[in-house]
């Protein structure tokens, strides 16, 4: 089940929209965004105020850890 | 004991307002070389790469398989694990250190230097107020 929204945008806002959405329909990056902003306000919902940066989280962490950790396993010295 | 390097916060456009803590390196992987200037950043999680500077290194984007979740303006461009060699002439001392960065598909995303894991590999102090700060690594 889908709500359909209509909203008026600025001819300049359409148009960077346009160049970002990069031959994609901007209804598509629109919902895109709008649902990345939902995801980042609900794990910011506890807080007074925004903790994240835009780049990265504890679970971004996570992953790179881990990440890090098979270059210590296979490869520790490594090659520049 | 490894040496303690002062370097002076960097402006834009020579405006104060803009001063951060900039840090120019060398990034190497598999005998290519990149020079980069990225943000000393304590409040990201993860160092962040954008796509050309990866695409320079010799990345190739299908071959990295380890999914990184960004959050924010990035979170809808897809970034994945990434590692490089992060040299400076007197902060590594001819011993490239391996860090691991979140790729950025985004052409436009900065190189941030974050807590994953570049200050997990230096130990930085800031003197904003003086205009300076100060590395050392571990």
């Amino acid at each position: 089940m889908s709500e359909m929204i209509t909203i008026e945008l600025p001819d300049e806002l359409a148009e960077r929209v346009r160049k970002l959405a990069q031959g994609r329909p901007i209804e598509s990056l629109l919902t895109e965004w709008i649902e990345q902003a939902v995801t980042d306000m609900n794990l910011m919902s506890n807080a007074p105020y925004p903790i994240y940066t835009p780049y990265g989280n504890e679970p971004a962490a996570k992953v790179l850890s881990d990440y890090l950790k098979t270059f210590e396993d296979t490869d520790p010295q490594g090659k520049a | 004991m490894a040496q303690r390097l002062r370097f002076p916060y960097s402006s834009i456009d020579n405006e104060p307002t803009s001063l951060m803590p900039r840090l120019s390196i060398s990034l190497g992987l598999n005998n290519r070389v990149v020079d980069v200037v990225g943000l000393l950043d304590t409040g990201s999680a993860v160092n962040l790469l954008p796509y050309p500077i990866g695409v320079a290194l010799g990345g190739v984007w299908e071959e990295q398989t380890t999914i990184v979740p960004l959050m924010g303006a990035l979170g809808r461009f897809e970034a994945r694990g990434f590692a490089a060699f992060f040299a400076h002439p007197q902060l590594t001392n001819n011993k490239p250190i391996r860090l691991v960065f979140a790729w950025s598909k985004s052409p436009d995303a900065p190189v941030i230097f974050g807590q994953m894991n570049f200050f997990l590999e230096f130990d930085v102090c800031f003197f904003r107020s003086q205009g300076v700060f100060e590395i050392q690594q571990k």
